[in-house]
């Protein structure tokens, strides 16, 4: 296994949220959507999967840094952080990654470890793809879930149909049953993808079950 | 979607401290595209397409006095139709 745990301790009703810098990712709304949930609540390092095995670093480069005085080298991150929330009900587990390049079935089985370790009773994936939307309307939010019950509008259980994310081992783990998992997608127009598109981290007038 | 995603968790995500980022970012992309006349033009077509597809999305004025209707039958079960045939009682 390749998570490596910092300091972790038991929470309370958790729920991991996902969103991996990439594919479906677009204009950074999903990883930015995490990054203010984490930033907003002054959430805990708690744990990190370690990039070895998972990253051409001549396709992603680590950065180095310097920190007073000193060199620091930054690998490409897969960290998780925690917002203990008691006057929420929930605690918050936020997981704000680089999809990897390699090894996507060990790294779903990592998520899974994640998932036990924390024992997060629900995984909602946070993603972004660009169409032929205008910027000046209310930007779509779909929303899938794995079960039944989930994204509480009374949805049936989806499958969304396109190229595989690195995510949906942990949301469907090989011949045992999959984890409680929902998918929110936000839809940013394609003309403006390659700026960050704010809009679909906070606004949607207009879901819908896919 | 940070809203969305306070809708399903019920912990609050304060989206609204976004409001003013966001509405920079489309007075910025406003600019941009009134610059080009046929990305306008582009984005124009878009527009209307998006709330054309809204307005077709609304239900007719039929639909929903059928749906009240059904509610209040719902509500109302003495005035329904008549139950069929239940199970043989024993």
């Amino acid at each position: 296994m390749t998570v490596v745990w910092r300091d972790f301790s038991a929470l309370s009703r958790p729920i991991l949220i996902l969103a991996f810098e990439g594919w479906f990712d677009v204009a950074e709304a999903a990883t930015g959507a995490v990054r203010w949930l984490a930033n907003h609540y002054d959430a805990d390092d708690v744990a990190g999967i370690d990039p070895e095995p998972y990253f051409d670093f001549t396709a992603r480069r680590p950065e180095v840094k310097l920190v007073d005085g000193e060199r620091i080298i930054e690998w490409p991150a897969n960290d998780c952080a925690v917002a203990r929330l008691p006057e929420h009900g929930h605690d918050l587990v936020l997981l704000a990654g680089i999809e990897p390049h390699l090894r996507w079935q060990n790294f779903g089985q990592d998520l899974i470890e994640v998932i036990r370790t924390t024992a997060a009773e629900l995984v909602i994936t946070l993603g972004a793809t660009a169409d032929a939307v205008p910027h000046s309307r209310p930007p779509l939010v779909k929303g899938s879930s794995t079960t039944a019950a989930g994204l509480h509008a009374g949805p049936r259980p989806a499958q969304l149909p396109g190229p595989h994310r690195s995510d949906r081992g942990a949301a469907r783990p090989p011949r045992s049953r999959a984890h409680p998992g929902d998918l929110l997608a936000g839809v940013g127009p394609h003309y403006v993808a390659s700026s960050p598109t704010r809009r679909p981290r906070w606004r949607c007038c207009n879901t819908s079950s896919t | 979607m940070l809203q969305h995603l306070e809708h399903v968790t019920g912990v609050p995500t304060a989206h609204s401290g976004l409001v003013r980022v966001a509405e920079a970012w489309e007075r910025q992309v406003d600019a941009a595209v009134s610059a080009d006349d046929e990305v306008g033009a582009y984005v124009r077509r878009l527009e209307e397409q998006n709330d054309r597809r809204l307005v077709q999305d609304l239900p007719s004025g039929e639909d929903l006095a059928a749906q009240f209707e059904q509610f209040l039958r719902e509500q109302r079960p003495d005035e329904g139709p008549p139950p069929g045939p239940g199970p043989a009682g024993g």
